[in-house]
């Protein structure tokens, strides 16, 4: 079950698109504090979504046919490694460019792939993810929203919550019970696509520890929705939604979160000069762990470019991952305890701050570290 | 199937029919310790991906001889044999990654006795691997040791002389890093046994500490490189896209 991992190279025309997103980065990202950068990919601009758009940058390796760009995996790697590195606020189009428009694509109608996926690599369709509940974090297979069959269509009611910019999306796939009992667990689940600006749908941000507003609570009250609300087949919708975990958990996000505090911490042994010898054995252990985990990601992004399916690989690099982005602002922060008070300059500080208060979510968003050592240890056949 | 695939396979029936008290005659006689050396010079001019391959294969056996460290001392010195330390002939950085390439051989070996022991050992009515707290243990062994191997295979290509000071560096640091919670939670998971003289954990786990330590462990290493790193005005992405050819 579980596949080697293979040592990857980006082809040379991929790696030509490095030079080209730098230089649209440095035009677009100046100015923009660090603290603000930190936030990455949960940093919602749609001016800044419409900008990469523009460039043919959203939906890269989606056919040209549905408005995407037809390019390979690897060279998505290299545009949203940079994206990522830099800390370009890409959350308006991330969901629905990274999961969204592949599920569409997979098991969507033709006329859902044609009308939202070009939408999609415009910038001009968002998406959000609606699997969570009240009730159902980890244990996803007890979600409750009900639909059922209605005239016309489908009659739904529910709730998700922590639904990452539902306030702001236009589109939410969610994954709901269109028939038996919470008892069925996954049998009887169904995925449907659900316009965010429909009678019944309301979404309402919650406030995270640091003051944004970028998870949602989400209700539906007797929403009614067309019949080709429904995605891919009733009943399947565990097996989707399995499919489209693997393209959420598959890239590189999963190492770079803390990397813009790892710049500026950087940045400012480089201004002050003089690193002691514990400043620069931290900085290596930082680098050697980069370098480890963006070669793991790139060889899954090769299983990727190969049709394979890397469940198992791509949680081995997320639990490993985001235990090294945690694992970042303690090691800096005990660094620069070790300064004299008021030397810092406080733009690191804010960062610091914002990475340290963060950071324990790195390990739940996307499924739980406890829940991705569980399919590992299914992968080696301990379960 | 490749050259370098040929030879491993040899290479593997070489090894495993190695006599146990004096292997040397045998490997000389085998052609493998001057596989290294250029091919107009009767070797076979195998570069570092096809060196990687046999370092693992020689790690994994935990009485195997010094033969990969010999194979590159013969580059200097012909007729050299049974030769432990390269440092002095072929410098840190080379010594270091062969080591950490022996590292990675230690830990597969480490984690197939783990897994294999963890499916078959039973306690309360089950086989220990049940447990969600030893598939924790488990799980995170094997991330290590794929990490492990990715951080040192990546690195190694090209010819032999090509290494450079960083790949060494990332190469030795992870593996490094590996080796420590590898053997813990291999020692953790097998109980009682993984302390007796008589079950193999030990052979391995010592080999894997031996290593560790010799030519720079993780400290020094990553001293080097984060002061390179420093001295570098480039962002950290950019330096770890570096660190490997
Ligand atoms: C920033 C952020 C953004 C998010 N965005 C979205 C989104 O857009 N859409 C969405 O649907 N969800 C989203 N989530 C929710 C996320 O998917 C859940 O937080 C996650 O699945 C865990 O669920 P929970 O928080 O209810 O924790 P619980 O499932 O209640 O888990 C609590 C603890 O118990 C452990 N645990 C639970 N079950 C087991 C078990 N069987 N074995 C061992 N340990 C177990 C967990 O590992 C964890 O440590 C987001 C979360 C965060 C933090």
């Amino acid at each position: 079950m579980l596949q080697s991992f293979e040592p990857a190279r980006i082809p040379d025309a991929d790696e030509a698109l490095r030079k080209d997103v730098r230089e649209f980065l440095a035009a677009h990202l100046t100015g923009m504090p660090a603290d603000r950068r930190a936030r990455s990919w949960m940093g919602f601009d749609a001016d800044f979504t419409r900008a990469l758009a523009r460039r043919g940058w959203i939906g890269l390796t989606l056919p040209t046919r549905y408005g995407g760009a037809g390019r390979s995996q690897f060279a998505r790697f290299v545009l949203i490694e940079e994206l990522l590195a830099a800390g370009a606020p890409v959350a308006a189009h991330w969901i629905a460019e990274r999961q969204s428009a592949p599920l569409l694509l997979r098991y969507g109608t033709e006329t859902q792939r044609a009308e939202i996926v070009p939408a999609i690599c415009r910038g001009e369709a968002f998406f959000c993810i609606g699997m969570s509940e009240p009730n159902s974090g980890s244990d996803l297979a007890s979600v409750r929203s009900r639909a059922e069959r209605a005239a016309g269509g489908w009659l739904l009611s529910g709730s998700k919550i922590w639904t990452t910019y539902g306030h702001r999306a236009d589109y939410m796939i969610a994954l709901v019970r269109t028939s038996g009992g919470v008892e069925d667990r996954n049998r009887g689940l169904s995925q449907l696509l659900i316009p965010m600006n429909i009678p019944g749908v309301t979404a309402r941000p919650i406030r995270d520890l640091a003051g944004d507003e970028h998870f949602s609570e989400v209700h539906f009250d007797d929403v009614l929705l067309n019949d080709d609300a429904l995605i891919g087949e009733e009943g399947s919708g565990w097996d989707q939604v399995i499919a489209e975990l693997a393209f959420e958990r598959s890239g590189p996000e999963r190492i770079y979160s803390s990397t813009v505090l790892v710049d500026s911490w950087i940045g400012h042994l480089r201004t002050r000069g003089d690193p002691t010898p514990a400043e620069a054995a931290l900085t290596g252990r930082l680098l050697a762990e980069l370098a480890t985990l963006r070669q793991m990601s790139l060889s899954v992004t090769g299983m990727l470019a190969a049709e394979l399916n890397p469940v198992v690989e791509a949680s081995i690099v997320k639990d490993l991952g985001t235990s090294f982005e945690q694992s970042i602002p303690g090691l800096i922060a005990d660094q620069l305890a070790s300064e004299t008070p008021g030397s810092v300059p406080p733009e690191l500080l804010a960062t610091l701050e914002y990475v340290a208060s963060m950071s324990p979510s790195f390990s739940l968003r996307g499924g739980t570290r406890e829940i991705l050592r569980g399919i590992i240890a299914r992968g080696l056949g301990l379960r | 199937m490749s050259d370098g695939d040929l030879f491993l396979d040899q290479y593997i029936r070489v090894l495993d029919g190695l006599p146990a008290d004096d292997p040397w005659p045998a490997l000389h006689e085998s052609g493998f310790l001057d596989l290294l050396r250029p091919e107009a010079d009767g070797g076979a001019g195998l570069e570092l991906d096809a060196v990687f391959a046999l370092a693992v294969e020689t790690g994994r056996r935990p009485h195997a001889p010094a033969v990969i460290e010999t194979m590159a001392a013969r580059l200097i010195d012909p007729q050299a044999i049974a030769v432990a330390d390269i440092e002095p002939l072929h410098g840190r950085p080379l010594a270091a990654a062969l080591a950490a390439a022996h590292m990675v051989g230690a830990m597969e070996a480490i984690e197939e006795l783990t897994l294999a022991y963890a499916l078959q050992r039973r306690q309360f009515g089950r086989e220990i691997g049940r447990f969600q707290a030893v598939q924790n243990l488990v799980a995170v062994l094997v991330e290590e040791v794929r990490a492990a191997r990715m951080a040192v295979q990546a690195g190694l290509v090209g010819p032999l002389a090509a290494i450079s000071p960083r790949t060494a560096a990332l190469a030795k640091i992870r593996a490094g890093q590996a080796a420590v919670t590898v053997a813990a939670s291999a020692h953790a998971v097998h109980g009682a046994i993984g302390i007796s003289e008589e079950y193999a954990l030990h052979h391995h786990v010592r080999r894997l500490r031996a290593w560790r330590i010799a030519h720079g462990g993780e400290n020094w290493w990553s001293h080097e490189l984060g002061e390179w790193a420093i001295s570098v005005d480039r962002d950290v992405t950019t330096l770890a896209r570096g660190l490997t050819p």
